[in-house]
């Protein structure tokens, strides 16, 4: 086994092209022995970095969860979302490590800051042979080539202007989501124009469209609320938990969503 | 493979197998302050200080510490003069075990020298990631105020 450390981005993909090889960011999910001959440092290529542009947001991959969770640019999007949701990944020791990128990248189901990313339609840049940015979403129905990692995550300031909410669910403050649930929505009037959901823990991070189909250019009520929330999540399919029943998590999931949308919908 | 960092304000030359951890690491070069509890990142026993920042030393390859600055509990004071956080740590009986001392004091420490004048709340949010099974985390809070005080900083 071999550790890199290359120091430009053209370095790290011809590293990252061979076979065997596995970037390290924060290195935190690797507690046991990786299975990888080559680990690929990130942490030395200045990709640590919150940039406020004109029409955007721009979050290096190795920006820690510290970081993030500290970050006035951040708080003043969507009632500083991202914040909230990176303020209560596991503990201050971790958080000092994890970062955006391989809290995305890794794919752990329990991760927090992809639903929350999600509901701001942000979108990730990957660098590999050549550049290419695609949507979060997108990102977990497709796969990284070989060669590929995220260099950046692109919040777009226009899908940010409304309120947003996140919700953890865990058995102990810093224990793994168990249910993670993100709010975003906008309003025009007494009617909803925008609204975004996602969740992760119970499923991989995904959008819940039912909800933001049946909420959208609504006046919310919270009848309407209950009654579209149950019968999305009704439909939804669980991942298996070996430690708490379906029925439970399905509920416990209905909850926290209504209890994001009305935080967001109709908490004045 | 060999890389060089500063451990306690040392310039150090660490030679390991690339897969090893951070806190492996340290204990067989004689910092054996950094305990191994869980060796999950959950107990926060072998808590050190990189760059400023409180991290777990289990869950780092030790490759990761390259030209970084570490601290371990042996940095931060001798028996004759020993650290504020340490003095009163046993002035309010914030120790019983002691294991999980070290973590504890380190997670105080990179709060001090960002915040010395913490509240309650962020006192208690520093140090969430250390696990003491002893004391009931009341002494260790009181123990964390009053070197805040002694510092230099002003209580809220």
């Amino acid at each position: 086994m071999e550790f890199h450390y290359p120091r430009t981005v053209k370095k790290t993909v011809a590293l990252l092209r061979r076979p065997s090889s596995l970037a390290v960011a924060g290195g935190t999910s690797f507690i046991v022995k990786p299975r990888a001959e080559h680990l690929v440092d990130l942490t030395r290529l200045e990709l640590n970095y919150i940039r406020d542009k004109k029409t955007e947001v721009l979050i290096g991959a190795t920006t820690t969860a510290t970081n993030i969770s500290e970050s006035q640019v951040l708080g003043r999007l969507a009632s500083g979302i991202l914040c909230a949701a990176s303020s209560i990944i596991a503990d201050t020791q971790l958080r000092n490590v994890i970062t955006v990128g391989g809290d995305i990248a890794c794919r752990y189901i329990w991760a927090n800051l992809p639903p929350a990313l999600m509901v701001l339609d942000a979108r990730l840049k990957i660098v590999g042979s050549k550049e290419r940015v695609i949507a979060i979403e997108k990102f977990f129905k497709s796969r990284l080539q070989p060669g590929e990692f995220i260099s950046e995550v692109i919040v777009p300031k226009k899908s940010t202007k409304g309120k947003g909410a996140f919700i953890k669910f865990s058995r102990t403050k810093s224990e793994y989501s168990l249910i993670a649930v993100a709010v975003y929505a906008e309003r025009l009037g007494k009617k909803t124009s925008v609204v975004r959901v996602a969740v992760s823990g119970n499923t991989p991070p995904t959008r819940i469209k039912a909800i933001e189909v049946g909420l959208q250019g609504k006046v919310i009520t919270e009848e309407l609320l209950e009654r579209t929330t149950m019968k999305a999540v009704a439909q939804l399919q669980l991942t298996e938990s070996y430690i708490f029943s379906e029925d439970y998590r399905r509920e416990l999931l209905g909850t926290l969503l209504k209890r994001g949308l009305k935080k967001v919908l109709m908490g004045g | 493979m060999e890389i060089t960092c500063k451990i306690n304000n040392v310039e150090k030359r660490l030679v390991f197998e690339p897969h090893e951890r951070l806190l492996d690491v340290l204990r067989r070069e004689g910092y054996d302050g950094v305990k191994n509890g869980c060796s999950a990142g959950d107990c926060g026993t072998c808590t050190v200080i990189v760059n400023g920042r409180a991290v777990k030393s289990c869950l780092m390859f030790a490759a990761q510490a390259k030209d970084e600055e570490i601290t371990t509990i042996e940095g931060i004071g001798t028996d004759e003069n020993p650290h504020p956080l340490q003095q009163t740590f046993v002035e309010t009986g914030a120790i019983q075990c002691g294991f999980c001392t070290p973590g504890m004091i380190l997670s105080a420490k990179a709060l001090l020298d960002k915040n010395p004048n913490p509240t309650e709340d962020e006192i208690k949010r520093a140090i969430e990631g250390n696990l003491c099974r002893c004391t009931g985390y009341v002494k260790i809070i009181e123990a964390v105020k009053l070197a805040s005080m002694r510092m230099g900083g002003r209580r809220k």
